[in-house]
């Protein structure tokens, strides 16, 4: 960019504003409009904006009413005398009839190699 | 400041706060008045006060950038709600009117500008058109000084190459 550019824009520019200068509404006329516009616009505007938000509580209203009165599927629940853990087996270890009840004297360890490894409810046949 | 040294004062600055908002506005004329109705309306309503950190124009201006952004917001936000709730004026394309004033003014200028990047004509509109220095484009777009002279060049440039490639005004 020389000089001489920077000089041609600023001829463009001074060309431009006398036009733009020449066209441009008078100061009151446009304070004039300007109040008369707000004056039309403090109806209207809220009217869209209310309008928006009363429908959004609306809807918002009937969806949660729907949700409220929805028929909840009956499930039949077992009693709780009845109920065993999905986890229960990982319970039963091997040897735990040994480990629950307390050591007593006089046994063989001979008689623990022929205690159950699980409860007798437990035990699978053996074929 | 007073009520009427402020109003004085606008009245003065009114035809360079004119271009600005057209500047701000794309060159869309319907649209920058609407722009500096309100921001004259903001500050003489005392809803935009002057503090006396700057120059009024400066702060003048500021307003009106500010005005402009908050309008494209508004109207971006209308289009989205939808059409037939605009509050009755023109949305972007400009009245038959404009168009027949363009096309007789037919600046070639006016149409490089509106290419150009929001920044550089900004800066390039405040240096040359409102003949400010370069500082005082950079407060009017609250943005360093360094950065206005980056845009300034830059602006400079891309405006030859578009002038050049579409005629000189």
């Amino acid at each position: 960019m020389t000089p001489e550019d920077d000089r041609d824009l600023a001829a463009a520019f001074a060309e431009l504003r006398r036009e733009e200068e020449a066209r441009t509404p008078p100061f009151d006329q446009i304070v004039r409009r300007g109040r008369a516009r707000t004056a039309h616009l403090s109806i209207l505007p809220a009217c869209p904006l209310w309008l928006a938000v009363a429908v959004a509580l609306a809807v918002l209203g009937v969806w949660l009413g729907t949700r409220v009165r929805e028929p909840r599927p009956s499930t039949a629940v077992p009693p709780l005398a009845e109920w065993r853990s999905p986890t229960g087996f990982l319970l039963a270890t091997p040897g735990r009839d040994l480990l629950a009840s307390p050591p007593a004297w006089g046994r063989s360890v001979l008689d623990l190699r022929e205690m159950p490894l699980t409860s007798p409810s437990e035990r699978r046949p053996s074929s | 400041m007073t009520d009427d040294e402020i109003q004085r004062s606008l009245v003065e600055l009114h035809p360079a706060s004119a271009g600005w908002a057209l500047s701000c506005c794309r060159w869309e004329r319907e649209e920058a008045e609407e722009v500096l109705q309100v921001a004259y309306l903001k500050i003489l309503d005392g809803r935009a006060r002057f503090g006396g950190r700057s120059s009024f124009r400066t702060w003048l201006f500021g307003v009106i950038r500010r005005t402009a952004a908050e309008h494209r917001r508004g109207r971006w936000l209308r289009s989205i709600v939808g059409p037939q709730w605009r509050d009755g004026h023109p949305g972007p394309p400009p009245s038959p009117e404009t168009r027949l004033n363009e096309a007789q003014s037919g600046h070639a200028l006016r149409t490089a500008l509106q290419g150009l990047p929001a920044r550089q004509r900004e800066v390039l509109h405040l240096v040359f058109y409102q003949e400010m220095t370069l500082d005082e484009a950079a407060r009017v777009l609250g943005i360093s000084l360094g950065s206005a002279r980056t845009h300034y060049h830059r602006g400079k440039i891309a405006l030859q190459r578009r002038l050049g490639r579409e005629g000189k005004p």
